[in-house]
């Protein structure tokens, strides 16, 4: 067996692009479904009755409360459990979703709470009904302030992403290991692991600050 | 034949256990510019906000050119309004802050345009030309397409100011506008109120400004703990207070 | 320094006390997700809760149980760390 690192990376390659490709899938399936879902647990946070407000909280202070992995592994096992026919993929895409939303919540809470009160009495004052004052003042600056934290936490979930590899989820991590398992070259690959797990998130960084320099206010 | 523009009757209003309007009476005719004065906890401000609803009042009516605002009062019972009348009745006043309040992620111009394609449903081109005018009207026509972040404060009032009266209000509420300005930027805001009281437009004035009082408001209301203490022409009220609690605030506040 | 004490001195008295103040909230929300991350140490075989809770849920078929407890564990748990955190804080805080 060829026994420098770089013929056994070529021989990977395939192995490694679509442990690669896998990572993104879960990561971005995750983050769009969780941040979907993180927007109306912090509406409901903001803008809920007492009744509903507390449910979400509860709700929130659980997920957060309690390990990712917990969260992965009580989703793969307990929806084949109850008999709904998940499959790890699924499963653990759901898990990082639910995490994701309460993340999320929490900085769409933060940021329309943020907000000075006389904004919303300025639209009151010229008459705005309470949904155009949401959609054309609370909202823009709302979405500005939850930019960076949001960024940070795309990039969590990029990383949480390798606890599906526990479940038998075929992504990076998990291909990274039977690569191993093959040649023994532990320390070479994790390192690419690594690196390849930085770049993505050095991407998602970079793309965060393009994002708030075109977004951002002349002053 | 001046009509009466507003009319406020047996005003009352509660925080907790804090009676802080106890029961004012104030008629405003059309084209008249009042200033309230009064030091802080007085309720001035209280009162100035309950006109446009951004405070509930518990007690008394409010009748803006002859129609009820926020609540409908028929004999002993009382029933807030819909969230979409109240909306409405704001419409008919505008309102400008001490903190000014314009949104930091519009241009002056699409502040001062807002209200009208939202509220009034005007379509852009026209809202655009409006909302021009009253820029021009404030001195700030250059400025249009700044965002408050570039603007001074007093710009910022200015802009604060054409957003409330573009929107042909039937009545402007101005609350204490010059009190976060520093010293130099104060004068261009009155000039401009100046000029809109000149035009007869229908001004209350919660102002410290008290030369201002004096010069420019047709009457001006002294209030105390939640009541109105003393009113009348300033130039006769400023000279010989008739109550003791006027001669006081006038003595520690900077006028003369 | 003006009124004259040594450089180690104006570390112990005054920039020591007020920087463990300063810390306190961050070190709490570092200590909590600490503690989570622990759980992370089950997919080396290291026998912790998520381990064991692991094991139990696969040899007993008692599933939901399993992870409602393992779960509440975990949030009781960070939930006693962050409170003692927090009186922690109070207790030093200054007074105002």
């Amino acid at each position: 067996m060829s026994q420098t690192f770089l013929d056994q990376l070529w021989i990977a390659r395939h192995v490694i692009v679509n442990g690669v490709a896998m990572t993104v899938s879960i990561s971005l399936l995750a983050i769009l479904a969780g941040s979907v879902l993180g927007i109306f647990v912090g509406l409901a946070l903001v803008y809920g009755n007492g009744v509903l407000r507390l449910i979400v909280r509860a709700y929130t202070d659980v997920i957060r409360g309690t390990p990712v992995l917990v969260l992965v592994l009580a989703s793969y096992y307990v929806s084949s459990a109850v008999g709904i026919e998940l499959g790890p993929f699924a499963a653990g895409v759901v898990a990082l979703a639910i995490f994701c939303s309460s993340h999320v919540g929490e900085i769409v809470r933060g940021a329309l709470q943020a907000i000075p009160k006389g904004q919303t009495e300025a639209a009151k004052a010229i008459g705005l009904t309470f949904t155009q004052t949401f959609t054309s003042v609370l909202w823009p600056q709302a979405l500005r302030q939850c930019l960076p934290a949001w960024v940070n936490t795309a990039a969590e979930m990029v990383k949480a992403s390798t606890l599906l590899s526990v479940i038998g989820v075929a992504e990076l991590l998990l291909r990274t290991q039977e690569i191993i398992s093959r040649n023994f070259m532990s320390l070479q690959f994790y390192f690419l692991a690594g690196a390849l797990y930085f770049v993505v998130n050095f991407g998602i960084e970079r793309f965060g600050k393009f994002v708030e320099r075109k977004t951002a206010l002349p002053s | 034949m001046a009509k009466t523009m507003l009319e406020i009757k047996g005003l009352r209003k509660t925080y907790g256990q804090h009676e802080v309007l106890k029961g004012v009476d104030c008629s405003v005719q059309e084209g008249e510019v009042i200033s309230i004065i009064g030091s802080s906890g007085s309720g001035k401000t209280t009162m100035l906000r309950c006109v446009n609803m951004l405070e509930e009042f518990q007690g008394g009516t409010i009748s803006l050119d002859g129609e009820e605002i926020g609540y409908h009062v028929q004999g002993s019972t009382r029933r807030r309004k819909t969230e979409k009348e109240i909306a409405r009745q704001r419409a008919l006043t505008g309102m400008a802050f001490q903190q000014f309040n314009l949104f930091p992620h519009m241009t002056a111009a699409q502040n001062v345009m807002l209200g009208l394609i939202k509220v009034k449903k005007m379509p852009k081109a026209e809202a655009r030309l409006i909302a021009e005018r009253w820029l021009d009207r404030v001195g700030l026509s250059a400025r249009a397409n700044h965002y408050p972040g570039q603007l001074s404060g007093g710009q910022q009032q200015r802009v604060a100011i054409a957003r409330a009266i573009a929107m042909s209000p039937r009545l402007m509420l101005f609350d204490e506008v010059t009190s976060a300005l520093d010293p130099e930027l104060v004068g261009e805001v009155l000039q401009v109120i100046k000029g809109l009281a000149a035009d007869g437009m229908t001004m209350l004035l919660v102002t410290h400004e008290m030369r201002f009082a004096y010069e420019v408001s047709s009457r001006v209301i002294f209030m105390n703990q939640g009541v109105i203490c003393e009113q009348g022409d300033p130039k006769e009220m400023f000279v010989r207070p008739k109550t003791e609690r006027l001669a006081e605030f006038l003595k520690t506040s900077s006028f003369n | 320094m003006a009124i004259g004490l040594t450089s180690m001195q104006i570390r112990t008295s005054i920039i020591a006390p007020l920087m463990i103040r300063n810390v306190l909230p961050s070190l709490s929300s570092t200590i909590i997700s600490l503690f989570k991350d622990t759980s992370l140490a089950a997919t080396i075989a290291v026998p912790e809760l998520t381990f064991a809770s692991r094991k139990i849920n696969v040899e007993s078929f008692r599933v939901i149980e399993t992870w409602i407890v393992t779960s509440a564990l975990y949030v009781v748990t960070c939930f006693l760390i962050a409170a003692l955190m927090r009186l922690v804080e109070r207790r030093l805080a200054l007074p105002r």
